[in-house]
């Protein structure tokens, strides 16, 4: 099931890559260069999930490992720790990014910091009350 | 939390792999287990404890001191 739904997305991320870059090469969209990448970009996550997905259908074990690895409460647990690791230290670097960047001068960038910072802070107290309703 | 997982698989000849296919989870997960590296959630230990016919307080030894701190 999860499988057949990362198919189809990889399969809907090659189409947008292609179209994407045909358009970028026939010169319709400005800054042609920056859409050529984006689209070479998607074509690329697209191909290499596909390829990823024939390659799990092919091997029996790997199938296993997969599904099994999917359906693990201690990959869970280790995923939502990776992830709450990640959120603290990207709050960390932008923090001292936001003073450095203030500090230098460049204040556009220090206040893009800065606001990244509040829309995070934002989105956890949202998502806090959120969640405690549903538990 | 401690827990006597490797010994009561050992003494019923249950290798890792044979156990983590009937749990639903990776060899790894029972073997972090077995090393009280990971503790498990509510229904793992109840699995666990069905699974060799005992209770989960027979395979996991809660130590309220050690967890206090």
């Amino acid at each position: 099931m999860k499988s057949n739904r990362l198919f189809y997305i990889s399969i809907i991320e090659i189409a947008a890559g292609v179209i994407i870059d045909l358009l970028a090469f026939s010169g319709i969209v400005a800054d042609s260069d920056v859409i050529t990448g984006i689209g070479s970009g998607i074509l690329a996550v697209g191909l290499v999930q596909l390829l990823r997905l024939v390659r799990i259908e092919h091997n029996p074990e790997l199938k296993k490992y997969v599904e099994t690895a999917s359906k693990d409460e201690r990959y869970a647990f280790i995923s939502m720790k990776a992830k709450e690791a990640a959120f603290a230290v990207y709050i960390m670097l932008v923090g001292v990014l936001c003073i450095g960047w203030m500090l230098l001068g460049y204040r556009e960038e220090g206040m893009l910091a800065a606001m990244s910072i509040c829309l995070l802070a934002f989105l956890y107290a949202v998502l806090f009350r959120v969640l405690a309703r549903k538990y | 939390m401690k827990n006597r997982l490797e010994e009561i698989r050992k003494q019923r000849g249950i290798k890792q792999d044979e156990l983590a296919d009937a749990m639903g989870v990776s060899r790894q997960t029972i073997s972090s287990l077995e090393n009280g590296r990971y503790n498990p959630s509510v229904i793992l230990a109840i699995k666990l404890a069905r699974f060799f016919g005992t209770n989960v307080e027979d395979i996991f030894i809660y130590e309220e001191e050690q967890n206090e701190k």
